[in-house]
């Protein structure tokens, strides 16, 4: 093999491409849209969804016995304004309104401009079963004796200290004694009555130290969130988003108010999110660029490779090189060559614009691993240049070359793990993806991106894509030595 | 590899004529299904030789080239060019081969498509610019250096495509169809220049179907069936057969064989398309 006669092939190769503006257009243009594209709309964090916030919350009071009688602290303190704050505005676009009725109104409406998704209601006693639970757990937590208690005014029963006296009805656990006893069980408790709280009036509910919203008599306050469920991603994002500010409130307010500190709810059991790698900001976008810059690699160089192919065989070039001293091993390896820089050049204009736009992340130390990057989408692109010669050998023309889209890329984009996790694809179809060498691509490209993985991890994916690459290259050679 | 691409040309006046010879094929045979294309070829051209295979289309000009070259498998029979077997990459550095097609890359200049050929066949970096401005003096396109190939008209295309083929100065050339879509003068021009290279020691091979044009060779052979029918100088031809134009003789020949051939050719000869003879054209 001559180094004068590669180097001179792939230099035409790249010529030929860069006088051909619509093709260079494509190869630069086309994972530049595909990025946009996906990156903006598909599947990935959801944004701007636009909800309702009605917060009727009002000020409450948590009132903390000291040492001695008398001795109170007390927190004033609005709950559902630490909501509003701990709400992501990224992902929702929130507008306050006082017209609950109305709100629920535009949710039901269908409509496809600024459409509203959800409500997310906080009732005017919010705040005030906060304090009270607070209230409630200093109080039992300060005063440990009966005598203490009742000194205070309070009520002594199972065991601790009370604001308000048990309802006979608290007092029975088991749903048998509580029905024995003539009382009503539902919802996991003893109640007085079954029937009443729906027949009372919300005077009469508050009297009784319940809560009265959303037209009807409540247990304790809670979050409302009046969805539009129609569309499951969003869906996700809304319940989330307040499940996330409930958390955030949270602790915001036993940050704030250092008394109420010592009576922050510790659960028995905490989720700690450990991450293998650091990847706790990681968003649906960091993880998808890596995978186009490798698909636009592939669509570029197999499509192109076979276009490249069919004319140089219908211009009868090919049969020129061939009756030249031009061996075959020089004209693949000249195309590999020229196809790695343009997949370069790719993985650029890629890697900026996913920079540039979306601020992608690239695991530190950045230089090595773009380096791997590079590395791997070069030996995939090698590849499926080799795989485009041997296509083209089925078709006769341009038109025929299409149809190698819907049997090659396809199953290659949606089996190879960048859109769908290889585990949820079907078990029958899983060898296929395993045998698509965009997978092992992929993986290796994102795990040195994202996961911040050197090469010594990611040896299994290189070989994979080597022996792709060279059953691939002595294919191609070993067609174009073909005669008739 | 030998490199004998620029080695002094060989004389006209060898004294050995079996080792004169630079294309020698015996019992050529090339079948496409159970068409006979090449139909035991013999053919023994000495260097320094215009030689010009004639015949209509379809008649194994061009499979004969393309089994020399090795861009065809051979059915039966050999073919030696310079006293190398084929196909034999090794060799192809002395051989020019101009198909049939206008191979040029279309979106490379002209500049861009002879700098190609000239690295494939490693012309001397420091006689690339001579070389290449020579070639485009004398197919006259050096008016058009720096144009797309794509942009220029068909004639053009071919002779470029032409000059592209004696980029390394070849010994020995395969020129299918040169002529084709080139204008009178020029095309007079080139056979000049062909009788030139020939002078020097080179060998020409080449198809037409320009057939009076073919007075310009050295030897010509008719072809039909896949078979020489004749091989002469061109005014050997025309005494023999009696004829003031070579194309009445090669009607006279044609006849000729007519008459002689054998009731199961014709049914061969009845299935014959012009895509089943090996890519042949116009």
């Amino acid at each position: 093999m001559k180094l004068r006669r590669t180097l001179a092939f792939s230099r035409r190769v790249l010529k030929q491409l860069r006088h051909d503006k619509r093709t260079f257009g494509f190869i630069l243009l086309m994972p530049l849209i595909m990025i946009i594209v996906f990156g903006y709309t598909f599947g990935g964090d959801v944004k701007n969804v636009s909800v309702v916030l009605v917060n009727e919350d009002q000020l409450a009071t948590v009132i903390i016995p000291g040492n001695g009688p008398g001795n109170l602290t007390t927190v004033n303190l609005t709950f559902g304004d630490y909501i509003d704050k701990g709400l992501n505005r990224d992902t929702l676009s929130i507008k306050t309104s006082d017209d609950l009725n109305g709100s629920k109104e535009n949710v039901r409406s269908s409509r496809l401009y600024s459409k509203t998704w959800a409500v997310i209601y906080l009732p005017k006693d919010f705040s005030r079963v906060f304090a009270e639970y607070i209230t409630n757990l200093a109080l039992s937590k300060m005063i440990t004796n009966g005598t203490q208690c009742d000194a205070r005014g309070y009520f002594w029963y199972d065991g601790s200290c009370h604001p308000f006296q048990a309802s006979n009805a608290d007092k029975y656990a088991q749903s048998s004694d509580c029905k024995a006893a003539g009382f009503k069980w539902y919802s996991n408790k003893c109640h007085e009555d079954f029937s009443d709280k729906v027949k009372w009036t919300p005077t009469e509910c508050e009297a009784r130290g319940y809560f009265w919203y959303d037209v009807a008599c409540h247990d304790g306050a809670d979050i409302t969130i009046y969805i539009d469920g129609a569309n499951p991603n969003i869906r996700g994002t809304v319940l989330k988003a307040v499940m996330d500010a409930l958390l955030k409130a949270q602790t915001e307010v036993f940050a704030k108010n250092p008394a109420l500190k010592r009576f922050q709810v510790d659960n028995p059991v905490v989720q700690r999110d450990d991450y293998a790698f650091d990847t706790g900001d990681i968003r649906f976008i960091d993880a998808f660029a890596p995978g186009i810059m490798a698909f636009a690699m592939l669509m570029v160089t197999t499509m192109i490779t076979i276009f490249l192919f069919i004319e140089e065989r219908k211009m009868g070039t090919l049969e020129r090189l061939q009756a030249s001293p031009a061996t075959e091993a020089e004209i693949v390896v000249g195309y590999a060559l020229a196809f790695s820089l343009v997949s370069v050049a790719q993985a650029t204009v890629i890697l900026i614009t996913a920079l540039g736009l979306f601020n992608i992340y690239i695991a530190p130390p950045v230089g090595y691993h773009i380096l791997i990057t590079y590395g791997f989408l070069i030996l995939l692109g090698m590849g499926h240049q080799c795989l485009g010669i041997l296509l083209s050998s089925g078709a006769k023309n341009e038109l025929q070359a299409i149809q190698f889209i819907p049997l090659i890329i396809f199953p290659s984009i949606l089996l190879c793990g960048m859109l769908f996790p290889i585990e949820s694809i079907p078990q029958y179809l899983r060898p296929v993806s395993y045998i698509i060498p965009l997978t092992y691509c992929i993986d290796a490209v994102r795990s040195a991106m994202v996961r911040g993985q050197g090469l010594e991890s990611l040896c299994c994916n290189g070989v994979a894509l080597i022996v792709f690459l060279i059953v691939m290259l002595l294919g191609a050679i070993m067609f174009l030595k073909r005669r008739t | 590899m030998l490199d004998l691409t620029h080695v002094t040309p060989q004389g006209k006046g060898r004294k050995d004529p079996t080792k004169d010879l630079v294309i020698q094929t015996k019992g050529l045979v090339k079948t496409f299904g159970s068409l006979r294309a090449v139909d035991g070829l013999d053919l023994e051209i000495g260097g320094g030789q215009l030689y010009g295979l004639l015949g209509p289309n379809g008649c194994g000009k061009t499979t004969t080239i393309r089994m020399a070259l090795g861009l065809l498998t051979i059915t039966e029979g050999w073919v030696e060019v310079l006293g190398v077997r084929m196909p034999d990459k090794g060799i192809m550095a002395r051989i020019g081969y101009m198909p049939q097609e206008t191979a040029v890359y279309r979106e490379l200049t002209v500049h861009d498509n002879l700098e190609l050929f000239g690295h494939m066949y490693e012309v001397p970096l420091d006689k690339m610019d001579r070389r290449e401005r020579e070639l485009l003096k004398l197919v006259a396109l050096t008016d058009w250096r720096d144009s797309m190939a794509g942009d220029l008209s068909g004639g053009m295309m071919h002779r470029l495509s032409l000059a592209c083929a004696m980029m390394h100065n070849p010994e020995v050339m395969f020129l299918d169809e040169p002529t084709v879509g080139v204008d009178p003068e020029l095309r007079d021009n080139l056979w000049h220049h062909f009788q030139d290279l020939c002078k020097q020691g080179k060998t020409i091979i080449l198809t037409t179907h320009y057939i009076e044009e073919s007075r310009h060779c050295d030897l010509v052979g008719l072809m039909r069936d896949g078979r020489i029918i004749a091989q002469d100088a061109p005014k050997s031809l025309m005494q023999r057969a009696g004829t003031e134009t070579l194309e009445d003789a090669f009607l006279y020949f044609t006849k000729g064989m007519t008459r002689s051939r054998r009731p199961e050719k014709g049914k061969t000869k009845q299935g014959r398309s012009k895509k089943d003879a090996g890519g042949e054209e116009e």
